[in-house]
């Protein structure tokens, strides 16, 4: 696999840029064997459909990998889990000129998704939900996330050049499997940079906590894959950027037939090792 | 440029204003410093901690870097007023007021999962415990507030920033948690200038605390900021440090001193 990294000499956002809008080699299509393969594979392996949905997105499939520790908590909504929810909805207000600055953008996405909260076709849960029901304290924390990660976005990349061509923040790709339609991927990536309209090549790029670590491939090739088997009309993506901003790190995960063959085996384990454990929860 | 410049600002408008500067005077960006800092303290590191095992890297903050001995943990009210100061900076920055300092900084890290002990023991305080928290915090906070006017958005403030820098192919993390940011960043001249907000008075490591904060966002972001700051809001003293050659080699030096006493220390 191909690892590429930004130049060094260049200012951080324009070596960025560069590296995801270089022109891509030669588009190629997911091959049809892979993708039958894979779902053949996933419906066979995946935990039965009465143990509920089961979604793998970069993080379900690297923690299956992990040992096992005690009983993963209960989801629940915090500054942290909202921040890319409407951090990214921010940062496009403030690409397309609808808010002047990351705070203002952040302010008026919560305000709108506090608004929405009251149609009744929102679930209870729903983060707008969570947000109408929040005191003064625990707003501020919301939108303070959300703007840190608008502006992480905002000033990772030259936008002057990229107005044109990149979706921000548009609904992640999921792919739900034939045979076991209650198992999706999903491809968690914030911005697709369009490289060619003739061709629909395309970048991608990740923003992801902390520091890059040896899984960095793992996770961009997922990212991949899900975006692939999302997209059957289109080639694969050329390539999937990773930003760790709190490390300033950039890399560019080059995409190839092997890198589609190995994501594909981390899927069919992850889904073994799900499982495996779900049905020691259910069993238990 | 070579030396660091220490000063107390007197004012909240001095504090904002001596940190940003003047446009016109803001140093121009050498596009080869971070990566020259970056080889330097790599070849120091080497052989330091050339066979310690990347998945048990050792983590160090600018506190732990700058201190004589191995850190012990603060006491409880020290973290909590902490913790609460720090939510309460990031309402302050997006919503420009806070209006009940303890009831809104406690809903703030009730609604962190990671910050679950901490509010539980806050919950176990005494009643007079918790009072007295709750007036400290508010002294705490009317400091900060004089300390700092509103911040206008187009700065890009960004609150409660993790700088997380992996050195010696990870073995060693240098990492801080910069209480302010402000600042697009830089492409010809410095542009970012950061603020570490303590609860606790400024001792005689205060400068040097600010050189490892510098050093980190030298390297993380490929551009040396323009100017650091510490405000004290249990004294109201302020540092400042301008960026220069002097403060990053020092730092590179408290560093490499760290790693070095940490290694001889079993």
């Amino acid at each position: 696999m191909t690892l590429r990294h930004p130049s060094p000499m260049l200012p951080r956002a324009r070596g960025v840029t560069d590296l995801l809008a270089a022109p891509g080699v030669t588009p190629e299509r997911l091959d049809v064997g892979l993708r039958r393969v894979l779902a053949a594979r996933v419906a066979t392996l995946a935990p039965g459909r009465d143990l509920g949905p089961v979604r793998l997105d970069s993080y379900t499939l690297l923690q299956s990998r992990q040992p096992e520790r005690s009983a993963p908590s209960a989801f629940s909504w915090s500054p942290r889990t909202s921040r890319r929810l409407l951090g990214l909805p921010a940062a496009r207000r403030v690409i397309l000129g609808s808010a002047s600055n990351p705070i203002a953008a952040a302010r008026a996405e919560v305000d709108d998704v506090i608004a929405r909260s009251s149609a009744p076709s929102i679930r209870p849960g729903a983060l707008g939900r969570w947000l109408a029901e929040a005191p003064r304290g625990v707003l501020g924390s919301v939108i303070a996330e959300a703007a840190n990660y608008a502006t992480d976005l905002l000033t990772a990349l030259d936008w002057t050049r990229l107005v044109d061509v990149a979706n921000v923040g548009r609904a992640d790709p999921v792919w739900a499997v034939p045979g076991a339609p209650w198992v999706t991927l999903r491809a968690r990536r914030d911005v697709e940079i369009t490289l060619d309209d003739a061709t629909h090549t395309r970048s991608l790029l990740c923003v992801r906590a902390g520091r890059p670590d040896r899984t960095l491939e793992d996770d961009l090739g997922f990212v991949a894959l899900a975006d692939a088997l999302s997209r059957p009309d289109a080639p694969m993506p050329t390539r999937v950027v990773g930003l760790w901003p709190s490390s300033g790190r950039a890399v560019s995960l080059e995409v190839g037939p092997e890198t589609m063959r190995r994501a594909a085996r981390l899927v069919v384990e992850a889904t073994d090792s799900l499982r495996r454990r779900t049905g020691l929860v259910a069993a238990a | 440029m070579h030396t660091a410049l220490m000063s107390t600002a007197g004012t909240s408008h001095d504090l904002l204003g001596a940190l940003r500067g003047r446009r016109e005077r803001r140093p121009r960006v050498d596009p080869t410093l971070a990566g020259g800092l970056r080889a330097w303290i790599e070849d120091d590191l080497a052989p330091l901690v050339g066979e310690a095992d990347p998945a048990q890297p050792l983590f160090l903050s600018p506190r732990a870097v700058v201190s004589e001995s191995l850190q012990t943990v603060p006491p409880l009210s020290a973290l909590a007023r902490s913790a609460l100061l720090s939510a309460l900076l990031a309402q302050r920055v997006v919503l420009g007021s806070v209006v009940h300092p303890m009831d809104d900084a406690l809903s703030a890290l009730e609604a962190d999962p990671g910050q679950a002990a901490l509010v539980d023991a806050i919950h176990s305080l005494d009643p007079d415990g918790f009072a007295q928290l709750a007036a400290e915090l508010t002294a705490h906070y009317a400091v900060l507030a004089a300390s700092l006017t509103s911040i206008p958005g187009t700065w890009l403030p960004r609150t409660n920033v993790r700088l997380s820098v992996p050195l010696a192919g990870g073995r060693v993390v240098l990492g801080a948690v910069a209480s302010l940011v402000m600042g697009p960043p830089a492409d010809e001249v410095s542009t970012v200038c950061l603020l570490d907000v303590t609860t606790s008075s400024l001792d005689p490591t205060a400068q040097r605390r600010l050189g490892i904060l510098s050093l980190l966002e030298t390297l993380r972001s490929g551009a040396a900021p323009l100017r650091v700051g510490s405000l004290s809001t249990a004294t109201g003293e302020v540092v400042l440090a301008e960026v220069t050659d002097e403060l990053l080699r020092d730092a590179i030096a408290d560093v490499v001193s760290a790693v070095a006493a940490r290694k001889a220390t079993p």
